[in-house]
């Protein structure tokens, strides 16, 4: 443990009698750039908000390097906020936003003026300092919105889904920006989204939040190829879930019984080992045969019926309709040898064991 | 024929214009000339008639001529500024409370505020009256005071609060972010942001005052603390001094002024928008 990390130990925060936090417990390491993520409503901002100060929990505890911050005005925390709707103050030109927390904290002149000059221009706003934020595109808002928070050298950045009214290509171009400049300045980001592929592009830590709690937390790949439930497999990217009952443990393998399918799941990859499941596959670690004799062997297959199939360019989703009634999706990259399966048409639908996972129902 | 009705047919929207204009200032450039007319006598100081239209400065050059005209002119200016400045105090801070704060009797406020607005004067007028009299408060500057913050109130808080509705409450939160006291996010980001509301219903408040009559009128009582429009009223029975119609003239070559350096600014900030964009 670091100086610095942010520590927030059993805080819970109502509003009414809605629990918008319950029972949350996390620490955020001192440099690292952390994803909240989840649906509207799961409690992120609140949380977020929370450590702002613009909130006080009900129970609970939040620390930041040691110090108890729990209660502290927002004027004193060593932590600055990118607000979802940026908030920059529309009577104030681009450079006095940028100074307003400098000059607050009574920083010199000189020493202001710098800063501001310097963080416009790692921003990539130099040239607009003296213009009203009215007069800036979305982008560049967001962008002085950055540079006001960060310029105050907090201990850590608190973005409120800072990119959510961006349009798709400027959000792909901000992310990668505000990775870089995450990297330059090596302050702690906690981010908060509900876009998963967002969170996974640019944390390293995600931690995916559901009704107040945190259902996993972990490194984005890590948490993609094996998710804690369902919940999460559904969330971050798309998941192949197929009820299953387990059956027995052997060989380092958990079998199941999936509507009169025998399945094997390795140990490992198991969140449970008894009762009804769910096994899960992503759709691109689906594979599409003709038949059920050119099956690979060592992999697991089921038989179905192609009921769609969609070109997207990178790949061909296909949905297949398993005996039971159930679809399956799956992606086959269009890589330029195999000719495609047809609506249609009878296939076996084959996975690597080692790619399946069992989570509880 | 042809022709001039198809003239007709085109600018008719912009005849009527004209005309509709002509309807709004007619009355205002009677009163601006006969601020230049030496009346005959006091009963004629509304007669325009350009065949007697007497010729002089001496409307303008001894405006306080007329005994008790500059008086009541002065009252009615002091009433004025102190109602505006209570009730735009007030009424700004009623209207923070009820667009920031979730209290208890929040709705009901709300829908009373607008009661003073919506009650005709002549009751509000007796109302208050038998208020005072059953109150034993002597009449005179108090009471209109009184009267007068009362009716100001309800426009300048529709007024600072249709400002303060259109405000983003993060930039409150923003400021306090960024290490400003609660009292600093005021000053240096709120405040900045409601002033043209808080301006704009000072004004209201002022022209509403200046110029009340029906209140004024019952809660003066027999005071003899009578306000310009009053003094105007009573002398109506003696006949008006010529000087009315000057101060008149003044009054809305001021407030005219006003509007136009409202309206330079308001030009002057989308040009040079236009020109840094």
């Amino acid at each position: 443990m670091t100086d610095q990390d942010l520590c927030i130990e059993n805080v819970t925060k109502t509003f009414g009698g809605f629990t918008a936090v319950d029972d949350l417990t996390l620490t955020i390491p001192d440099g690292s750039f952390f994803a909240l993520l989840g649906a509207s409503g799961c409690g992120k901002t609140t949380t977020l908000r929370m450590v702002a100060g613009l909130e006080e929990p009900n129970a609970g505890r939040i620390t930041l390097g040691g110090l108890d911050i729990t209660r502290m005005r927002p004027y004193k925390r060593p932590v600055n906020t990118v607000f979802q709707s940026y908030a920059l103050f529309p009577h104030m030109s681009v450079e006095d936003n940028v100074a307003f927390g400098l000059r607050r904290k009574g920083e010199n002149r000189a020493d202001t003026r710098r800063k501001v000059a310097e963080m416009l221009d790692l921003v990539q706003l130099g040239q607009y300092g003296s213009r009203r934020p009215a007069q800036l595109s979305g982008g560049q808002q967001q962008r002085v919105a950055l540079a006001r928070a960060l310029v105050n050298q907090p201990e850590v950045l608190l973005l409120d889904e800072p990119l959510g009214a961006l349009d798709l290509k400027l959000r792909r171009q901000m992310q990668i920006e505000l990775k870089r400049i995450q990297t330059e300045v090596g302050i702690t980001f906690v981010h908060v989204t509900h876009d998963q592929e967002e969170a996974m592009t640019m944390a390293d830590t995600v931690a995916v939040m559901q009704a107040g709690r945190i259902e996993q937390l972990g490194a984005p790949a890590e948490m993609y190829e094996f998710p804690a439930s369902a919940f999460v497999a559904n969330f971050l990217g798309q998941s192949n879930l197929i009820k299953a009952e387990v059956t027995g443990q052997a060989d380092g393998h958990v079998t199941v019984d999936a509507h009169g399918n025998r399945l094997a799941v390795p140990s490992a990859r198991c969140r449970v080992t008894s009762g009804t499941a769910l096994l899960g596959v992503r759709p691109e670690k689906l594979h599409l045969a003709d038949g059920l004799a050119a099956v690979p062997s060592g992999h697991a297959a089921v038989q179905g019926v192609v009921t769609d199939a969609s070109f997207t360019g990178v790949s061909t989703q296909y949905l297949v309709r398993a005996p039971w009634g159930s679809e399956l999706t799956v992606f086959v990259p269009n890589s330029g040898i195999a000719n495609p399966a047809l609506p249609g048409a009878e296939v076996a639908v084959h996975w690597s064991p080692a790619h399946s996972f069992l989570v509880g129902s | 024929m042809h022709g001039f009705w198809r003239w007709i047919a085109e600018k008719w929207v912009l005849l009527l214009g004209f005309v509709l204009l002509a309807y709004l200032f007619v009355p205002i450039a009677v009163v601006m000339l006969l601020s230049f007319n030496q009346p005959a006598s006091r009963n004629t100081t509304y007669v325009l008639d350009f065949a007697t239209f007497d010729f002089t400065w001496n409307n303008w050059t001894d405006m306080c001529g007329a005994a008790g005209i500059c008086d009541s002119l002065m009252r009615s200016i002091y009433v004025g500024l102190s109602a505006t400045l209570i009730a735009t105090i007030l009424g700004t801070l009623i209207s923070f409370a009820l667009v920031r704060y979730r209290f208890i009797g929040r709705g009901s406020t709300n829908t009373l505020i607008f009661l003073p607005m919506a009650t005709p004067e002549i009751v509000m007028g007796t109302s208050l009256l038998t208020l005072f009299i059953g109150l034993q408060i002597p009449m005179g500057f108090l009471t209109i005071l009184i009267a007068h913050v009362m009716f100001c109130i309800s426009f300048v808080v529709v007024t600072v609060k249709a400002r303060l509705a259109g405000l983003d409450p993060r930039l409150q939160e923003a400021a306090m972010d960024l290490y400003a006291t609660p009292w600093q996010a005021f000053r240096l980001v709120i405040l900045p942001l409601v002033l043209p509301g808080i301006v704009a219903a000072a004004l209201l408040a002022f022209s509403l005052s200046f110029d009340d009559f029906i209140i004024t009128n019952f809660v003066t009582g027999t005071s003899d603390y009578t306000t310009f429009p009053m003094f105007i009223w009573g002398s109506n029975l003696r006949g008006i001094p010529p000087q009315v119609n000057a101060i008149a003239t003044a009054m809305f070559l001021i407030s005219f002024a006003f509007v136009i350096a409202g309206q330079l600014r308001t030009r002057r900030r989308s040009a040079r928008r236009a020109a840094t964009s």
